[in-house]
């Protein structure tokens, strides 16, 4: 067996953050990652990314290598090509190998990402073992490491901002991207998003719209849409499905998690089992690369407190979820700390705000009037004053008009 | 008739995309003069005038690669560059590739419809 102080499993962003932070105590960390360091990152070759580690915006690989560059001045960070094949509770991790592939390590992150929620989970009908149906990680991953188109026509379902990011790629290297299918009656990203990858390249966009059907023989040939207003079908040979992504704590299975699947974490990203933490899309559908590395970098930080001292100070339960609320995280923070918390409502609001109730029901902080999206999450700061000694809070969305 | 008195020709509404609020823009112009109204604060004036005159965006591609241990590598223009260009310039790198090995901050192409084409990583030759 091997013993390492920090253990981190993943060399995204998150990891990659973790890795840097925990690295700069002085312990020793082991990064584990089973492909090419980068993640998700590589295959974000738009810009935009990197503002809050490096202070300047860059493209996904430049991030990478950037990152890259950093891990590699610290020797006391080593990074194995291996994967990992189930972490325990007292910290022994098994990884692939021939021969001395177990570790045992002071603290351990999770930064494995999350997966894409997969086309079953739509309730699309389709007739079984058709060809052409592509996640949106699969069709990025086929244009940006593989240099492959994924057909000639392309059908989107779904309009959050891996959906936007895959229309565009298509329709910039020589797929025509027929529709862009959203059920919801707007698009969950920001007008930026919106102008650039669909007005700029003219591709269609259909809102309140759903998918009834895929016809197809062997492959997807047509996809049949409803809108309120009229029924029709976009000839396609190959349908990319970005409906968002989910949560993956499934090499930690004995942490208690919500009914989202988002493992329960204090402020410092540990979870309710001693010494392992979890960060980025493994923990919730954090979207930007810089949340995940700013999360990461939280916790690298904190492992490596615990890695050294066993403990982290007292942690409790400060903050629970009210009406409308789908998710807040952390849930658990320690006194005398600022919390950065990560909350989404459970429907979209035209002009909502969030209300922090105490436990006698007093409003002790309150959002400014604005739209409340289900399809994105909102992130904002608790100062220690407004969470309080002792009493737990309740957060809600509530209308206004 | 010319343009200016035609009327809606010199009206131009903007979804403003310089911060999350997404205010709608109206420019309107004559002749001596663009008109921005809509706008919350000044970053939208700005961006609407942007936006009227001459809309640019930072684009990236994927460029094929010839012997690289990847088939593509990552680019980006060297600037923004304008809208209308983005298009047709997708297409023109459709048709194009490079040799392996590339650096990181390459050029590609130093001028494909006068813009420069940046590699945003490194591409190995590939191992024989």
């Amino acid at each position: 067996m091997r013993t390492t102080d920090v253990f981190i499993i993943g060399g995204g962003p998150a990891g990659m953050a973790a890795a840097a932070s925990a690295g700069a105590s002085g312990l020793n960390v082991v990064l584990a990652e089973a492909a090419e360091l980068g993640g998700r990152m590589m295959t974000h070759i738009e810009g935009g990314v990197g503002e809050s580690m490096f202070g300047e915006t860059m493209t996904g690989p430049e991030f990478v290598s950037h990152c890259k560059k950093m891990l590699s001045g610290m020797r006391n960070v080593k990074i194995i090509h291996s994967s990992v094949i189930s972490v325990s509770r007292d910290r022994e991790i098994e990884t692939l190998g021939a021969s001395n592939n177990v570790f045992k390590a002071g603290a351990v992150i999770i930064a494995s990402g999350g997966k894409d929620r997969q086309f079953a989970a739509c309730g699309i009908r389709c007739p079984s073992g058709i060809e052409g149906i592509y996640s949106a990680s699969d069709a990025l991953a086929a244009h940006c490491l593989y240099g492959r188109r994924i057909g000639n026509r392309a059908v989107i379902i779904g309009a959050g901002s891996d959906a936007l990011t895959v229309a565009r790629r298509l329709a910039l290297e020589g797929t025509m991207v027929t529709g862009v299918i959203e059920r919801r009656p707007f698009l969950s990203t920001s007008a930026r998003m919106r102008q650039e990858c669909l007005d700029d390249l003219r591709i269609p966009v259909y809102v309140s719209a759903e998918v009834m059907g895929l016809k197809g023989d062997k492959r997807v040939r047509e996809v049949l849409v409803r809108t309120p207003q009229k029924e029709f079908s976009l000839r396609c040979d190959a349908v990319v499905c970005a409906v968002g992504r989910v949560p993956d704590a499934s090499l930690i299975p004995y942490v208690s998690c919500d009914d989202n699947g988002i493992a329960e974490v204090d402020s410092h990203y540990m979870t309710d089992t001693a010494g392992i933490f979890i960060v980025g899309g493994a923990l919730h559908s954090c979207g930007l690369c810089d949340c995940a590395a700013a999360e990461g970098g939280m916790a690298g930080y904190s492992a490596a407190e615990y890695a050294r001292h066993g403990v982290i100070s007292d942690r409790r339960e400060f903050i629970r979820k009210g009406n409308c609320i789908a998710y807040v995280l952390p849930v658990r923070a320690t006194a005398g700390r600022y919390a950065d918390v990560s909350i989404r409502v459970t429907e979209t609001m035209d002009s909502g705000t969030l209300v922090f109730r105490d436990g006698s029901g007093n409003i002790v902080k309150q959002t400014e009037p604005r739209m409340l999206n289900a399809g994105k999450e909102i992130r904002l700061r608790l100062s220690s004053e407004e969470i309080g000694e002792g009493e737990c809070l309740t957060v809600s969305a509530e209308k206004k008009q | 008739m010319s343009d200016c008195e035609r009327g809606e020709e010199t009206m131009k509404e903007i979804k403003c995309t310089a911060c999350e609020r997404g205010c709608t823009l109206r420019a309107d112009s004559d002749l001596y003069e663009i008109t921005i109204s809509g706008n919350k604060c000044p970053r939208g004036k700005e961006y609407a005038l942007g936006e009227y005159i001459n809309p640019t965006r930072e684009v990236t591609f994927n460029v094929r690669v010839r012997g690289g241990s990847s088939p593509v590598v990552s680019a980006k223009t060297a600037y923004p560059i304008a809208v209308t260009k983005i298009l047709p310039l997708s297409r023109l790198l459709l048709k194009l590739s490079v040799d392996a090995p590339v650096a990181e901050g390459q050029t590609l192409f130093a001028s494909l419809l006068g813009e420069r084409i940046v590699s945003t990583s490194a591409v190995e030759k590939e191992a024989l």
